[in-house]
């Protein structure tokens, strides 16, 4: 029977060795934290009346499917300290005080294949400094926003729901002077979800997206549509954001010189950032590493492959796609041996 | 004279690549054959591992069939006359992202262009984000100075005594002031989302379920770009860029082998039944499958589910009205390569009304609340029927309604096997009826949870009509990525019915 290992319990993850070990291979997953599901538990569907196609749903029985294969075992509080190949197959160990050295059910060698499925890791604060936050109160991360969406009820979303929010989009991204110089993907589409779903909640809550550009999340009149529900959206990247009570911000439109507004909540739609410990993860597991610091596999047969956020930015359905792409290549690796 | 075949996988379409993709199985070992007439077919029928198609002069068997086709003239931009005055213009003006390969086509060609110093603009509503095979072309626009833009508003006049094109559009929103004019004869245009006749008759023959605008669909299709409703049956062309075509093969490959393997029992997990003394040959099981696993059995004059085909939904058991439908387990593999064929073994996992009307669902596949038993019939309990996809099933599978008494709960495994006839059923013992379902766009079974609401409704008419409550019946739609509904379940189990 062929054996795989999968590095990471998250979507993409677990997507790949349930897509593995429905074609009878078995799989051993190695987790580092204490439990499945990686970033996407945090997450929350933005469905009003409409489903808004986020791809969250594909998640949800994915954790049970995978707990009730039989050829999938997973270790979790396990990270990999080791990779070494002999006869075509690799054999790994692990750092010490992984909790899989306590159990024998788990075997670590002959491997035909690795998919490395390490993620991403939001914005770094670092990233932060062009806006020039001297205070962080009023402000909070896509991360928050994504958990006050999951927590909602069909009542209310804030404790003390904010009369203005501005979402300041591409934070820390496409600019040439920071590492942070791709689109992330994912910002504008979580973004604007959200603030559709704030919007029903609180009709006069008065919204607005500064913005650099945006990008395509539904066809049709998505952004008209917007609009129209009285979003505002300004064309710069504000100049400096002041947090406090209320948050401060300075941006320039051109046609005025430097405006000033005030709001009460402001959320940094921060994107997708190479994991921080890529450096390791690109050493242990002979990969390399772009110059954003994704993950890339070397080469078409060397055995280890990389798959989702860990190698690129996506959305969940990418994430989704990508596991289950990587794993027939495996499966085609496999079957040609 | 009829000519007859038998092959492991049936190409339909015309396709350049059709050469690729028959070396690419025979090299498999697989027996490939290809239709590109596509309107010589005349009938098509069966299930995976056992397709029949008619044609005007041949009958062609197969166990899997690949669509080549493209879907439209997406692929054939208009070709202006780049050598003319003024600058360069591709225009891909569609209301969504432009299909990877007509973007790559229009990249390639930019740059081309671009590099023998010619002023080229790339214009397009929604420029497609980078992927497929897409980001490198960016770059190389870019550096080679190619001009992006995007626009919401675009107005085309021509003026034919200089045969001259003048394109004004605006920025990304409409009030924006007009920004951007050109005036050119070189223009390369291509916003026809429309599908071919071809690609029409394909998708009709071979009853496949499409959008709106004709495109095949499946169950969240990006994931799956080769997929389609129907089992075995797989589009090439759908979204895949041309150098994409091996991975795209792969994938199918992948696909078929899932039903090709012998130890592998968890291919097709249910399928329906039809019992030929209680049929009525109405034809409304096959009208609502959406995953062409009905077929009529003319010999026996009843309806027949191809087992292989079945993906278990229960939109037919909903729906058919002398109750003749069952669903159970199938066990057993794709009758290809293997000699195992499936077995039922008739197991029930939902049952119709019996014709006791002594309780719509025999009572041990209902699951009553936990807490001191409350007799169905006391005042105010409710019964909760819900899609296993749907919000409905986190409910459940959380533990969130443990406590709860005043609820009993029944899975279904898409919400349009709810039906008014059980629902009403329903309200003989219970005092409220709740369905939840999946969203509009995210029934797996495309119309499913429409369905449910569609048959909610009526009963709701019905009710008003014989002057009871309409809030008797209810419906929620919740995805399954969400817990909020919740407390919508709560406050309708404990609201008053009077």
């Amino acid at each position: 029977m062929a054996r795989v290992l999968v590095v990471g319990a998250g979507v993409t993850g677990y997507v790949a060795a349930y897509t593995l070990a429905e074609h009878g291979v078995e799989v051993t997953i190695v987790e580092k934290a204490d439990t499945f599901g990686g970033k996407v538990l945090s997450y929350g569907c933005k469905a009003e009346e409409e489903c808004q196609n986020c791809g969250l749903c594909l998640t949800t029985r994915l954790w049970s499917n995978v707990y009730e294969q039989k050829n999938i075992h997973t270790a979790f509080n396990s990270t990999v300290s080791d990779v070494s190949k002999k006869s075509g197959k690799f054999s790994i160990k692990l750092d010490e005080g992984s909790d899989a050295l306590n159990y024998k059910k788990f075997d670590f060698n002959n491997f035909d294949a690795i998919i490395v499925c390490t993620g991403f890791e939001p914005l770094l604060h670092s990233l932060f400094a062009h806006l020039h936050i001297d205070c962080t109160e009023g402000l909070i991360t896509g991360n928050q926003i994504e958990n006050l969406m999951l927590n909602r009820t069909p009542d209310k979303i804030f404790e003390n729901p904010p009369k203005s929010i501005a979402f300041i989009q591409c934070v820390g991204s496409r600019d040439q002077n920071e590492s942070g110089n791709y689109c992330s993907k994912v910002c504008c589409a979580y973004s604007t979800r959200s603030a559709r779903v704030i919007h029903s909640y609180y009709p006069e809550c008065e919204i607005v997206f500064f913005y650099m550009e945006l990008q395509n999340v539904k066809g049709g009149d998505y952004y008209k549509e917007l609009r129209e529900l009285g979003i505002k959206f300004i064309n710069c990247r504000p100049l400096k954001v002041t947090g406090g009570s209320p948050v401060i911000i300075e941006y320039d439109n051109q046609a005025e010189g430097i405006l000033r507004k005030e709001f009460d909540l402001a959320v940094l739609a921060d994107g997708i950032c190479a994991g921080s410990e890529n450096s390791r993860i690109a050493g242990i597991f002979k990969l390399d590493m772009d110059k954003n610091g994704f993950l890339q596999a070397v080469g078409d047969d060397s055995g280890i492959y990389v798959a989702g956020c860990a190698r690129a930015p996506m959305k969940i359905e990418e994430a989704y796609a990508d596991a289950v792409t990587v794993a027939g290549k495996v499966l085609c690796q496999i079957n040609k041996q | 004279m009829s000519n007859k075949q038998a092959v492991n996988i049936l190409l339909i379409g015309e396709n350049n690549c059709n050469n690729y993709v028959c070396e690419y199985f025979s090299q498999k070992g697989f027996s490939v054959a290809c239709i590109t007439d596509v309107f010589s077919i005349r009938t098509f029928s069966g299930e995976i591992g056992n397709f029949t198609v008619n044609t005007n002069d041949s009958e062609l068997k197969a166990d899997f069939v690949l669509i080549t086709e493209h879907p439209s003239a997406v692929y054939e931009i208009k070709q202006g006359d780049s050598s003319g005055k003024g600058p360069v213009v591709f225009l891909l003006d569609y209301n969504h992202e432009s299909p990877p390969a007509a973007s790559i086509y229009a990249l390639e060609n930019a740059v081309q262009l671009a590099r023998k110093k010619k002023k080229v603009y790339y214009l397009a509503k929604y420029i497609r984000t980078a992927g497929q095979g897409v980001e490198d072309l960016y770059k190389e626009a870019r550096k080679s100075g190619v001009v992006f833009y995007k626009y919401s508003d675009l107005q085309i006049d021509f003026c034919p005594d200089d045969d001259e094109y003048t394109l004004k559009m605006n920025g990304l929103f409409p009030d924006d002031e007009p920004k951007l004019s050109i005036q050119t004869k070189n223009i390369f245009i291509d916003n026809s989302m429309d599908v071919s006749e071809r690609f029409l008759n394909i998708a009709a023959k071979l009853n496949l379920n499409t959008n709106k605008q004709g495109f095949l669909t499946e169950d969240r299709y990006f994931l799956a770009p080769v997929l389609t409703s129907r089992r075995g049956v797989y589009h090439l062309t759908r979204d895949l860029a041309a150098e994409r075509l091996t991975e795209g093969l792969d994938t199918i490959l992948v696909n078929m082998q899932l039903y090709m393997d012998d130890e592998n029992t968890n291919a097709i997990i249910n399928t329906a039944t039809v019992d030929g003394n209680k049929c009525i040959f109405c034809y409304n099981c096959y009208r609502s499958c959406t995953h062409a696993a009905l077929e009529p059995d003319l010999k026996e004059n009843q309806m027949q589910c191809l087992s292989n085909a079945c993906e278990g939904c229960g939109i037919c058991l909903g729906i058919c009205p002398a109750n003749a439908i069952t669903l159970g387990e199938a066990g057993g593999q794709v009758q290809c390569f293997t000699s195992s064929g499936a077995q039922g073994d008739g197991s029930l996992v939902f049952s119709p009304l019996s014709s006791e009307l002594s309780g719509f669902i025999p009572k041990n596949t209902r699951e009553p609340s936990p807490c001191a038993p409350m007799s169905p019939s006391d005042s105010r309990k409710t019964l909760m029927i819900y899609c296993e996809n749907s919000g409905g099933w986190n409910m459940k599978e959380q533990n969130k309604l443990d406590d709860v008494c005043v609820l009993d709960v029944i899975p279904v495994p898409c919400g349009g096997s709810i039906d008014v006839k059980y629902l009403s059923s329903g309200l003989l013992e219970y005092d409220k009826v709740l369905s939840v379902v999946c969203h509009d766009d995210s029934c797996r079974h495309f119309n499913g949870s429409k369905r449910a609401c569609v048959q909610t409704e009526h009963l709701q008419r019905l009710l008003d009509a014989s002057g009871i409550k309409t809030k008797k019946a209810g419906i929620i739609k919740a995805s399954i990525a969400t817990y909020k509904m919740h407390y919508e379940i709560m406050a309708f189990a404990e609201a008053s019915s009077l």
